[in-house]
């Protein structure tokens, strides 16, 4: 049963076969930033604007578990992905019963330090005396659940890769919805504040988490959990953690980049300056995920083109993701500039709240139209396997420029400093992605030259037999 | 199916290329060695300097995943997405190519892991054949007509190189006896001749 090897990938057009491999990563991305979103807004509306800055203190946190569950996860769904491409069933049960039981020791050792030491851990990443305690009792809940959390995410990324990825977004959406109908009725219901919308976000996931674990336990599938496997076996462990060492080293260092946003926020404009990062961060984020889904789905169509040296066709592809890249962001934009009002209403009904974040998010979405292009570039790097210079790209516009930004702006602009960090960083980092750009395309044409030339040849000669 | 597959596994300079070609001569079977990149490619569209680049070459070490950072394997959000030409592809897609063309015709695979890749054929044969440091030095020297030191460091990346792979994509041990049947010294055997000898004997002896 050799898999078919996906050769449309060089001859289908080039516009459905983006629609294809898109669509699907879109609503996925879209769904998982659309769970951060709900959160915030009932947050927002049904508990305070104070809630909403300590909500954003914990940014940071939850990056660094997400960071840990993508240690073991990526490096499991990554290896039975391989193990199930080789039809080595017995192994790839092995991996999947490794993941559990790492997932379950990293979350209780991260579960019992992050909690031990939760209030400096939040004083560190900005929290204030009035913040604080909403910070904390979010985490409580959120920290606890932390074994869920991580088993959810790592399990379903193996559901995904072992070739089930409806049956994986299905459980995306599970939680999505099942949070958006439990946050109000915590929060207003039953009235307990920020700690309803923890509770709400830990029992959907842990709803998915049993449909997803029941998934993975059907005997009929290929990959199921079986019992004679349950052993840490150190070799997949390692091996497993060494892969997921790239995206959790990623995480850090968002991580460590909104420590410092929230630091500087707090020291030059307050807890509401870090509360309308929140906002301005949710509302950005959706449209960010959006350009993520096209790049996902560009990535196998220009790997693909690339490898069978049909640059017309990697170029056309990449061109076609810029364009729709850049409508995500200059309507982005368009909201940022022209209704930040409406957008940031949705999350408070703080006047002052309102007016910093409206302020904040028009000077960080003013350069926004060019940010589709660089996301673009260094996905699509990534997809040539030019896996270091796509990574330098990725890094250059959320570390690389944006730390210095970070350090010097708000020392002569205050807040606005801070706000003005971004467009800044995205500027430098366009450059810099376009310059890569354009080297990267002249060895494509310093390859297709000679090739052009011969079809020429064929072209004109045709036409000569044809004249006569 | 009566089709019979033998794969050789060899360290560099042990002359299992030469055994499997002469092997190939005397039963009439095709040999596949760089030759399967080639058809790989073919099967593919894929180009073959793509295959060549990671010949038998292992996907970024754990370091290099630490500095190359994500593998192409990768989807944005870091879990594995597909793309056609990240390492773990490029082997799929060969081992698909091997299985067709066992499936097909009777034939003699040199390396690139076929002995796991094959590991279900009904009629398999795999031999890993190994030799002393002084005969694979003389060896490449003499077949490749450079310096002994250099040889001698060929020798040495060569063999990490087919290690790493092979431990990578098979999570096995590359040269460890229990992954073959039958594990062969061609220096002590004197020359090529004996160890096609020796090989056609035990096909002989298990009625292969």
């Amino acid at each position: 049963m050799a898999e078919k090897i996906p050769v449309e990938l060089g001859t289908e057009k080039v516009g459905t076969l983006l629609r294809q491999y898109a669509v699907p990563a879109i609503i996925a991305m879209t769904a998982s930033s659309l769970y951060n979103m709900v959160d915030s807004i009932f947050i927002g509306q049904g508990v305070g604007p104070l809630a909403i800055s300590g909500l954003a203190v914990t940014f940071p946190l939850m990056n660094l578990s997400a960071a840990f569950g993508t240690l073991v996860g990526v490096g499991g769904a990554t290896l039975v992905s391989v193990l199930l491409g080789q039809r080595n069933y017995d192994l790839a049960k092995k991996v999947l019963a490794n993941v559990f039981i790492l997932n379950v020791i990293i979350g209780v050792i991260f579960t019992i330090l992050s909690l031990s030491f939760l209030n400096p851990i939040l004083r560190f990443f900005g929290a204030s005396d009035a913040t604080l305690p909403y910070a904390r009792e979010y985490m409580t809940v959120i920290l606890s659940g932390n074994i869920i959390t991580h088993l959810y995410f790592g399990l379903n990324a193996i559901l995904r890769a072992s070739g089930f990825p409806r049956k994986a977004m299905t459980a995306t959406i599970l939680t999505v919805v099942l949070n958006t109908i439990l946050d109000p009725i915590f929060i207003f219901v039953f009235d307990m504040g920020i700690q309803g919308a923890a509770i709400a976000t830990v029992i959907s996931q842990a709803v998915s988490l049993v449909w997803v674990f029941r998934m993975l336990s059907d005997r009929r599938k290929l990959l199921h959990f079986s019992k004679d496997k349950f052993s840490l076996d150190w070799k997949i462990a390692l091996r497993s953690l060494s892969i997921g060492m790239a995206p959790f080293l990623m995480n850090i260092t968002s991580s460590l980049v909104v420590i410092l946003i929230n630091n500087q926020l707090r020291r030059h404009g307050g807890d509401m300056a870090i509360g309308a990062y929140g906002i301005i961060n949710r509302i950005v984020y959706l449209f960010i995920m959006i350009v993520m889904g096209f790049t996902q789905g560009m990535q196998p169509i220009a790997g693909y083109n690339y490898g069978a040296k049909l640059y017309s066709r990697v170029t056309e592809v990449f061109r076609l993701t810029v364009f729709w890249a850049t409508l995500i962001t200059t309507l982005c934009f368009l909201v940022g500039m022209f209704f930040p009002g409406v957008a940031v209403s949705l999350f408070t009904r703080d006047p002052e709240l309102k007016a910093i974040a409206m302020r904040g998010l028009r000077i960080d979405v003013c350069l926004f139209p060019i940010v589709g292009f660089q996301m673009v570039t260094s996905n699509f790097f990534q997809s040539l396997g030019l896996a270091r210079r796509a990574i330098f790209l990725s890094l250059s516009r959320q570390l690389l420029f944006l730390i210095p930004c970070l350090a010097i702006l708000p020392r002569f602009f205050g807040v606005d400093g801070v706000w003005m960090s971004m467009p800044v960083s995205d500027a430098i980092a366009t450059v810099v992605a376009a310059l890569m750009l354009r080297s990267l395309i002249r060895t494509f044409r310093a390859e297709t030259t000679p090739q052009n030339a011969l079809e020429d040849n064929a072209n004109s000669q045709q036409s000569l037999v044809s004249s006569n | 199916m009566n089709n019979y597959v033998i794969t050789i596994g060899r360290q560099i300079g042990s002359g299992g290329l030469a055994t499997a070609s002469m092997l190939s001569e005397q039963l009439g079977v095709p040999m596949y060695d760089n030759n399967l990149l080639m058809e790989v490619s073919k099967q593919s569209g894929l180009a073959c300097e793509f295959f060549e680049k990671r010949d038998e070459k292992a996907a970024k070490r754990p370091l290099g995943r630490f500095f190359g950072l994500r593998s192409t394997m990768q989807g944005n959000d870091g879990f594995p997405g597909f793309n056609a030409i990240s390492d773990e592809e490029l082997f799929k897609i060969q081992s698909n190519v091997m299985q067709s063309i066992v499936a097909k015709e009777s034939c003699i695979i040199v390396g690139r892991c076929a002995d796991y890749v094959l590991r279900d054929h009904p009629r398999r044969l795999s031999v890993f054949i190994s030799a002393s440091m002084e005969d694979r030095v003389a060896r490449i020297v003499a077949g490749q007509g450079i310096s002994e030191a250099e040889a001698r460091r060929l020798i040495e990346h060569g063999d990490r190189k087919r290690a790493n792979y092979y431990n990578y994509y098979s999570f096995k041990q590359w040269g460890d006896c229990s992954s073959y049947h039958l594990c062969l010294d061609s220096s002590k055997l004197g020359s090529i001749e004996n160890v096609v000898k020796v090989i056609r004997n035990y096909m002989e002896i298990i009625k292969f």
